[in-house]
């Protein structure tokens, strides 16, 4: 009996942290399609009621058997990416992300007033060759909102995929009736401080509800749009430079906003006005002597 | 009472405990969801003009909107024109506006974009609207953001009841940390909320208590907590700095920065990031 009981004791200890612990989860969890045909998969972050601000997490997928398309972030509940995910390293199969929710995250509120899990990310599959597989989560954790940097380990999750010899058609369907463009936004040139090439930087951001942000892109004067990431170092000779940003979401939407960068005083200006600063006062103190003598 | 019994009780205890913790934590108790049609977008015939909803009504600027009537009136808040020239018209749209009786649209107590300093939002052009309706303490100012970004604020009345709007934006979800600012600048632990904003409906947000917390950014934190650029707020512009050092070796002068401000591990990590996103302004 003593023995039940201390069994039940420390499972009743235990067991509350492994199964009531934040999680990251797929959604499905098994798909089955013919080859050429697409695959989409949610995946989800639970708190499990508590509050959590910042998640990073590495996806891996069976890149023998399926090739990543396009990555969706309109509905993630992360507000700002350290490192937004995509297919960058589609030939490896994986994927890292990273990003802050600024005040925590402890569910979606619905109006039964359950707390939901909230989307990370929706990511898009082709099924290229027969084989089965997994689209996992191989290592994720999850920062507390208590200001201290309170690690979670999050619990993992998996897609079981089985892509069939049997042909199927692309849907290819990606967002084609997202005709908004992302939010507008401010661009700013701020004082970049803590080191690096330059004094300042060009810093941006926006938000896109619909397909979600892809990417940026920055113009000076009259050059041409390259892709861009915030904050973006500017150089001492940019000063009095129109520079443009460009945001554009997965499905294509643009908006552009611009700023004027102002005058920068760098060292070398302040020198060189100290110089001349001195040499005035020179010449001035020398014409007031020559006009006292006589 | 055998031991065994104890120990069973306490296990009992335990687990109720640690299964209710969870869902006890955080500052969302208190708080109400619901999702209405605003009365241009409810199939009804709110004015008895027999046109019903937009865009039959011609009372109707928009689904949105929640008064059919196109009668004209001599309140300013009422009267479908943008008296204040600030491109919003009439209550709830302006947040000048504290009800449809309000006589001026001109916002001395609510400022849109203004409450965590940086530069003004730029406003979106959607079909969702929410309602922030709750208590804090009277006279003192309540602000939200709206995904880490300064979205509004409004002075907590003398009943020490505060009721905010934002209108006009995409549907979609939206993370509002709502958070007061006393009259020293000392800034309180926000109660954040994460919702699910529907196109042409009105969500309200009520039960929001801003009484209980506690300062999170005293006035004179300025440098420290996170405030890279001791600018004394901690946003995007920090977020930038620190997401420049994310996965490179530190400079002398950063390394200094981020023993200050930071985790002081000397590396900028998603700890570091958590910082931030604590103690974050807008």
């Amino acid at each position: 009996m003593k023995k039940l009981l201390g069994t039940f004791l420390t499972l009743s200890v235990v067991v509350p942290f492994f199964a009531l612990g934040a999680s990251l989860q797929f959604a499905p969890s098994t798909e089955s399609v013919g080859r050429g045909g697409n695959i989409t998969v949610d995946l989800f972050f639970d708190p499990e009621g508590e509050s959590f601000n910042a998640i990073e997490a590495q996806v891996h997928f069976p890149y023998n058997i399926i090739r990543g398309e396009t990555i969706s972030t309109g509905k993630s509940i992360i507000s700002l990416w350290i490192e937004q995910p995509n297919f960058s390293n589609n030939s490896q199969g994986s994927v890292s992300l990273s990003g802050i929710i600024p005040g925590g995250f402890e569910g979606i509120i619905d109006q039964n007033g359950e707390l939901q899990a909230g989307n990370i990310a929706t990511f898009s599959f082709l099924a290229a060759h027969e084989g089965v597989g997994n689209i996992e989560v191989s290592s994720a954790r999850a920062i507390k909102n208590d200001g201290k940097g309170t690690v979670a380990i999050l619990a993992p999750s998996r897609v079981a995929l089985n892509i069939e010899g049997t042909s199927a058609s692309s849907s290819s369907l990606f967002f084609a009736d997202d005709n908004t463009p992302p939010e507008p936004f401010v661009p700013q040139i701020v004082r970049f401080v803590g080191g690096g090439d330059s004094d300042y930087a060009l810093v941006f951001h926006t938000t896109d509800k619909g397909s979600g942000l892809d990417h940026y892109e920055v113009k000076i004067d009259g050059g041409e749009f390259r892709k861009e990431k915030s904050p973006y170092i500017l150089s001492s000779d940019r000063s009095g430079s129109i520079i443009m940003v460009k945001a554009v979401d997965v499905a294509g939407n643009e908006r552009i906003e611009s700023v004027r960068v102002p005058f920068f005083y760098t060292t070398l200006h302040l020198f060189a006005i100290a110089i001349i600063g001195v040499i005035v006062l020179s010449l001035l103190l020398w014409g007031a002597k020559k006009f006292f003598k006589y | 009472m055998s031991k065994g019994y104890l120990l069973g009780a306490f296990s009992l205890l335990a687990l109720l405990t640690l299964y209710t913790l969870p869902a006890m934590a955080g500052n969302t108790a208190t708080v109400s969801v619901s999702v209405v049609a605003p009365a241009c977008n409810d199939g009804s015939d709110n004015d008895a003009d027999l046109l019903v909803d937009y865009p039959t009504d011609l009372g109707c600027s928009s689904l949105i909107d929640n008064d059919e009537s196109n009668a004209a009136s001599s309140v300013e808040c009422d009267d479908d024109a943008d008296n204040d020239a600030d491109g919003e018209i009439d209550f709830p749209a302006d947040l000048g506006c504290d009800s449809l009786t309000d006589d001026s649209e001109a916002g001395e107590a609510v400022s849109i974009g203004g409450g965590g300093g940086g530069p003004p939002l730029a406003r979106s052009v959607g079909d969702a609207q929410v309602f922030f309706e709750g208590i804090a303490p009277q006279g003192l100012i309540v602000g939200v953001l709206m995904d880490g970004v300064s979205a509004g604020t409004v002075v907590a009345s003398k009943d020490g009841t505060f009721a905010l709007n934002l209108s006009n934006l995409v549907s979609g979800v939206y993370l509002f940390s709502l958070y007061v600012m006393d009259a020293k600048g000392n800034i309180y632990a926000p109660v954040s909320l994460t919702v699910r904003l529907p196109a042409n409906l009105s969500v309200y947000i009520r039960g929001i208590d801003l009484t209980q917390n506690k300062i999170r950014r005293p006035v004179n934190s300025c440098g420290k907590q996170g405030d890279l650029n001791n600018d004394c707020k901690i946003d995007l512009v920090d977020f930038s700095i620190a997401s420049y050092w994310w996965q490179r070796p530190l400079s002398q002068e950063f390394n200094k920065l981020e023993r200050q401000s930071l985790s002081g591990d000397g590396k900028v990590t998603l700890e570091d990031f958590s910082i931030l996103a604590y103690y974050w302004t807008g």
